[in-house]
C-alpha cells in the first residue's frame, strides 16, 4: 500500500511548513514535498499601490531579511524612474546589504543549525536548542551574539532601526553613515572577524564527524544560479546573473536580471503557496538548480577579498562543494568572512559620508525589475506601474522558492537513506529537519509562532486512512 | 561599558498602544541620566543578552492586558526554554540565556502597561498614556539617586 508520512510543522526555520513523504507499495520513498500552507499575498495586494511606498511594504515580507526587500525593491523603483544613482548610495546600500547578509547568515548558522552539528542529530530534540548550545559551547553561542549584533548595528546606524529600516528609497538612500557610526562600526569589525574565523575553523574541524550528512543531506546534481560581478567576482548587489552545471561548467552568462522571465519559469503546485522555479530551457522540474552561498561560491572565480578568497581556495578542494547542500553551512561561514571583509573595505571609502546620495525623479518607465542577492539567494521584484506610478502588476521571485525543488529533493533523499520500513526511525524527522534547515528557508517570518513548535508526523495510506501518528 | 540601568522598551509602534514600550524607552534615553540606557525595539531578540549582560538592573516594558487597568511591575526569573526561531521572545528567557553564555545575571523587572488599542496605527489610548506616565514613574525610581546615585535632575518623575 502506498503511503504518505507527514512532518508538520518543521522547526527552527523561518515560517511555517510541512513535509511530506510518499512511500510506494513497496514501502521504500518514491517522493517528498515541502508544502507552505500560509499565503501571505503580497503580489496581489500591492497593487494599486504607488511604487514608491513598495520599499516599506515588502520590507514587512519578513522580519529577518527586510534589508533584501528593501534593496530589490529600490532597485526595481530606480529603473521605473530610469535614473542611475549617485555612487555614494550604491556603496551605502552595498554596506546595509553585507550587514544583512552577515546577521541573516549568523542567525541561521550559530543560532538555527548549530544545535544539530554541536549536539549532534541525534540528541533529544528537547535540548537541541540555543539553550543546548550555549550549555556545550557558550561561546560558539556568544558568537553568533556578536555576529548578529555587528551586522545589526550596521543596519539599525544606516536604517534607524535593525527591524524594517526604511532608509533605501528609489533613486538611493535618505542618509549617509555620520563619522561617529563609522567608527564605531570600525571598532567592532575585528571582533566580527575574529569570531568568524573562529566558527570556521569549528566548523571545518566537524566535517570528518558529519561525512554521512553530507554525502545524504540534498547531495545531487542541479544548476547553480546567482550574480557575479564582471570579472566573475562574488557579488550580492549588482552585476548579471550567471548559471553554472554540477561540473562547473557555465550554462549561461551575463543574463540581464531585468530578463528573467526568459529564462526562469514559474510553477505553480497545488498543495503549496510557494512557487517552483526552475530553468526555462530545461523544463519542469528538470530545470531544478540551487540559489544561496552554495551556488554563490560555486558561480564565482573569486570571492574579491583575502581572507574569504583563502577560504574559497580550500572549500573548492571538496569533491562534493557543488553537490552537498550540507555545505550551504560551510558556505554561509566563508559569506560571513567576505562581508565582514568588505564592510571594513567600504567603511574606509569617503564616500559613504557623502551627501550626493539620490537621484530624484517621476515615472519614466513603466516596468523595472531589482534584483540583489538575499542571504538565502537571488531576489527579484517586477513591477509594472501606470503613468501615475501606481503598481498595476507585482511579481516577486524570492530565493526559498527558487530552491523549493532542490529541498523536495534533499527530503526524498534524506528520507531514501533512513527509511528502511513501514516506521518512522527518528533519526529520519532530525535530519528532514535538519536537511531542510541547511537551505534556511524563510517562508515569511512576519507570522510568529511561541514557544517550541512540536514536531508532528502522521503516516497516511494510500486511501487516506491515519496509520500512525507520532507527537514531540 | 557597564550600565547600571538598561531599558528595553518593545512593541509595534504601528498597533498604537502597542507602542506603548518604544514610547517609554526612547522618553528614558531624552534623561540622559548616566549609566542609564534606553533602547527602543520592536521585538525581543538574542542579540540585546549582550548589553543586558553588562547591566545591573534590566526593566523590560511592555504593552499587555487591560484586565486590572493598572501598570503592574513584576521581578523576573531566569526561565530555559529555547527561543523559537532565533529573533523573538520572553525576557525571562533572555535572562537565562544572559546567564548561560556570559555568566551574570541582572535585576531585572516587567512593567506591563495596560494597553485596550493594539488596532493599527499611531497614538496611545488615553488608559496607555497614563499608563505610559506611571511607568517612567516606576523607572525613575529605579534609576532614583538612591539605588544608582543619579543626581535629581536626571529624575523627571518623583517616585
Amino acid at each position: 500500500m502506498a503511503e504518505r508520512i507527514v512532518i508538520d510543522p518543521v522547526s527552527r526555520i523561518e515560517g511555517h511548513a510541512k513535509i511530506s513523504i510518499f512511500l510506494d507499495e513497496a514501502g521504500k520513498v518514491s517522493d517528498a514535498r515541502f508544502h507552505v500552507a500560509e499565503f501571505r499575498g503580497f503580489e496581489r495586494f500591492c497593487v494599486g499601490r504607488p511604487f514608491t511606498e513598495m520599499a516599506g511594504i515588502t520590507s514587512r515580507v519578513c522580519g529577518i531579511c527586510p534589508v533584501s526587500h528593501l534593496i530589490a525593491s529600490v532597485k526595481a523603483g530606480d529603473q521605473i524612474m530610469a535614473v542611475e544613482i549617485p555612487p555614494a548610495a550604491e556603496k551605502l546600500r552595498r554596506l546595509l546589504n553585507l550587514a544583512q547578509i552577515v546577521q541573516s547568515h549568523a542567525l541561521s548558522f550559530f543560532h538555527l543549525s548549530s544545535p544539530d552539528r554541536v549536539l549532534g542529530f541525534d540528541s533529544p530534540a528537547e535540548s537541541r536548542h540555543i539553550f543546548g548550545l550555549a550549555s556545550v559551547n557558550p561561546e560558539l553561542a556568544r558568537g553568533g551574539i556578536r555576529l548578529r549584533a555587528f551586522g545589526q548595528k550596521i543596519i539599525a546606524a544606516l536604517g534607524g532601526q535593525r527591524i524594517h529600516p526604511a532608509w533605501t528609497a528609489p533613486g538611493g538612500v535618505r542618509s549617509p553613515l555620520t563619522t561617529d557610526e563609522r567608527d564605531e562600526i570600525r571598532g567592532l569589525a575585528p571582533q566580527a572577524l575574529a569570531t568568524t574565523q573562529l566558527a570556521l575553523t569549528l566548523f571545518k574541524g566537524m566535517l570528518d564527524k558529519y561525512r554521512e550528512e553530507a554525502a545524504t543531506f540534498g547531495n545531487f546534481r542541479s544548476l547553480l544560479l546567482g550574480l557575479v560581478a564582471d570579472e566573475g567576482t562574488w557579488e550580492h548587489y549588482g552585476g548579471r546573473i550567471r548559471i553554472v552545471d554540477a561540473d562547473g561548467n557555465i550554462v549561461a552568462d551575463r543574463l540581464d536580471p531585468a530578463r528573467y522571465q526568459d529564462y526562469i519559469g514559474e510553477a505553480v503546485e497545488n498543495d503549496s503557496y510557494l512557487k517552483s522555479p526552475y530553468y526555462l530551457p530545461l523544463g519542469y522540474p528538470d530545470g531544478v538548480y540551487r540559489v544561496g552561498p552554495l551556488a554563490r561560491l560555486n558561480i564565482c572565480r573569486h570571492m574579491g577579498t583575502p581572507l574569504a578568497d583563502r577560504e574559497l581556495a580550500e572549500f573548492r578542494q571538496r569533491s562534493d562543494a557543488r553537490q552537498s547542500s550540507f555545505l550551504y553551512h560551510h558556505a554561509r561561514l566563508i559569506e560571513i568572512l567576505c562581508g565582514v571583509e568588505s564592510i571594513a573595505l567600504l567603511l574606509d571609502d569617503p564616500d559613504i559620508l557623502s551627501e550626493q546620495h539620490r537621484a530624484r525623479a517621476g515615472v519614466n518607465r513603466r516596468e523595472g525589475v531589482g534584483c540583489s542577492e538575499a542571504p538565502r539567494g537571488t531576489l527579484f521584484h517586477h513591477y509594472q506601474v501606470d503613468q501615475h506610478g501606481l503598481l498595476t502588476k507585482v511579481n516577486l521571485v524570492i530565493a526559498t522558492g527558487q530552491n523549493n525543488l532542490a529541498m523536495n529533493r534533499t527530503v526524498a533523499q534524506i528520507a531514501r537513506h533512513y527509511i528502511k520500513g513501514r516506521t518512522i526511525p527518528e533519526p529520519l524527522l532530525n535530519r528532514v529537519e535538519a536537511g531542510i534547515r541547511a537551505f534556511d528557508p524563510c517562508l515569511s517570518c512576519s507570522t510568529h509562532a511561541f514557544g517550541a513548535m512540536p514536531l508532528h508526523l502522521t503516516l497516511i495510506g494510500a486511501d487516506g486512512m491515519l496509520l500512525d501518528e507520532v507527537r514531540r | 561599558m557597564t550600565y547600571r540601568l538598561l531599558v528595553i522598551g518593545y512593541g509595534n509602534e504601528l498597533r498604537h498602544d502597542d507602542a506603548v514600550g518604544p514610547l517609554a524607552a526612547r522618553a528614558v534615553s531624552d534623561w540622559q541620566a548616566p549609566g542609564v540606557k534606553a533602547l527602543a525595539v520592536q521585538q525581543l531578540t538574542p542579540e540585546l543578552v549582550d548589553v543586558m549582560a553588562h547591566a545591573d538592573t534590566v526593566v523590560f516594558v511592555d504593552a499587555g492586558h487591560v484586565a486590572n487597568e493598572t501598570v503592574c511591575s513584576r521581578l523576573l526569573k531566569p526561565i530555559h526554554r529555547p527561543l523559537p526561531l532565533g529573533h523573538l521572545g520572553d525576557p525571562c528567557e533572555l535572562l537565562a540565556l544572559a546567564e548561560m553564555i556570559y555568566h551574570r545575571r541582572p535585576e531585572a523587572w516587567l512593567i506591563t502597561v495596560p494597553a485596550p488599542n493594539l488596532e493599527f496605527g499611531e497614538g496611545l489610548s488615553v488608559m496607555a498614556e497614563r499608563g505610559l506616565a506611571a511607568a517612567l514613574e516606576r523607572i525613575s525610581f529605579l534609576a532614583g539617586p538612591r539605588r544608582v546615585g543619579l543626581p535629581d535632575q536626571a529624575r523627571p518623575f518623583t517616585a
